[in-house]
């Protein structure tokens, strides 16, 4: 027993050591649990991480941060945003052309930030239509009273 | 004893159970989103506001005689690009966390807060000039047409939240210096990633409508 605590210590000892070192009471009573479960029963933890890294696909575990596509995202975000200031400057573009390429160019960036950056990729379908159904909303009220607006105006 | 046995793996919270729903997303993390839903219905009113306005408007600025200066897109496009790369390091910062790389996820946090305080001083030269004359100086005036207002008011409550994002930001930094986030409690720097990068979603926006529109 005290052998495994040993080797257990060795594994992470930086981990443990800082935990002692926290102040915070919660921390060393969550220590104090996981030292003891550790311990005690290490062949099931061992077995639970290992069910943890088979587990199934998204939203199911902890996603491991992919840098790669961060950085994939940024220049694609720095791309639009190039793009979007040129387009705005082309001379003698239709206005309407103009307009709805902008538009488009700006919520496909907005929509590259809320899935990547902001992981909705890696929610739930529910957490995911919880978040774009409300946000869909100012659009389609955008497209109505903007409209009447300008109806009022060529009347 | 087999309870906190399934907690030994994990070094840290205690593991929420599975919703069918939500999966392992935190209340903590679904609290955020709800209230960025409420937010962005916020700038959604101020967007449409805007929209309405300028809809029902023949020109833009709607009034010549009053001589409003057109707003600059080159240093605002510089903006964008400081808010993104913010964003950027902003999700640095949590893989470092996800790793358990304190020193790493503090850094990261700093260039963070660094990119949001550097907007603060670009929309402070926008407005005011501190190398060259602002806004202001040039004759958009607060209160003198849709066009001055609408841009103020949606910049200025944009700026506000990037203001408040810095000093959670930084709050969350302290946090992290003092160990907080150490052994896989890291969701507090996921959610304060999510307020960030709305933040930076929102001026997307407002930049193309406002500015590029």
């Amino acid at each position: 027993m005290a052998q495994e605590k040993k080797g257990k210590d060795q594994k992470a000892p930086k981990g443990v050591d800082d935990e002692r070192a926290s102040k915070s009471a919660e921390a060393q009573e969550e220590e104090h649990v996981s030292a003891k479960a550790a311990t005690a029963d290490e062949a099931h933890a061992d077995k639970a991480h290992g069910d943890k890294a088979h587990s199934h696909g998204d939203a199911d575990h902890e996603h491991k941060p992919n840098r790669k596509e961060y950085w994939v995202i940024f220049v694609a975000l720095l791309l639009l945003t190039v793009l979007e200031v040129g387009l705005a400057q082309v001379p003698g573009i239709s206005k309407t052309l103009m307009r709805l390429g902008l538009v488009a160019m700006a919520l496909a960036k907005a929509g590259l930030v809320a899935m990547f950056y902001m992981h909705l990729k890696h929610e739930t379908r529910v957490l995911r239509l919880t978040v774009a159904i409300p946000l869909a909303t100012p659009a389609l009220y955008a497209v109505i009273l903007i409209s009447e607006a300008a109806w009022r105006l060529i009347r | 004893m087999s309870a906190t046995a399934e907690h030994a793996d994990h070094h840290g919270p205690i593991a929420w159970p599975k919703d069918p729903q939500y999966g392992l997303a935190t209340p903590g993390k679904i609290a955020m989103w709800i209230f960025l839903c409420s937010d962005a219905f916020s700038f959604g009113g101020l967007l449409l506001a805007y929209g309405i306005l300028r809809g029902g408007s023949r020109a833009w600025p709607p009034d010549p005689a009053l001589h409003e200066p057109i707003l600059g897109i080159n240093f605002t496009a510089a903006l964008t690009f400081l808010l993104i790369c913010s964003s950027v390091t902003m999700v640095m910062a949590h893989a470092a966390a996800v790793e358990g790389n304190r020193k790493r996820t503090a850094q990261f946090l700093a260039l963070t807060i660094l990119g949001g305080v550097l907007f603060l001083f670009g929309q402070y030269q926008e407005y005011w000039g501190i190398w060259s004359h602002g806004l202001l100086h040039e004759g958009l005036v607060f209160g003198g047409s849709h066009y001055a207002n609408t841009f103020y008011v949606t910049t200025a409550f944009h700026g506000m939240h990037v203001f408040s994002g810095v000093l959670y930001l930084t709050v969350i930094l302290v946090r992290t210096l003092m160990g907080k986030y150490d052994h896989g409690k890291h969701d507090h720097i996921e959610i304060v990633g999510l307020f960030w990068h709305f933040v930076d979603l929102v001026w997307i926006l407002v930049f193309t409508f406002i500015y590029l529109l």
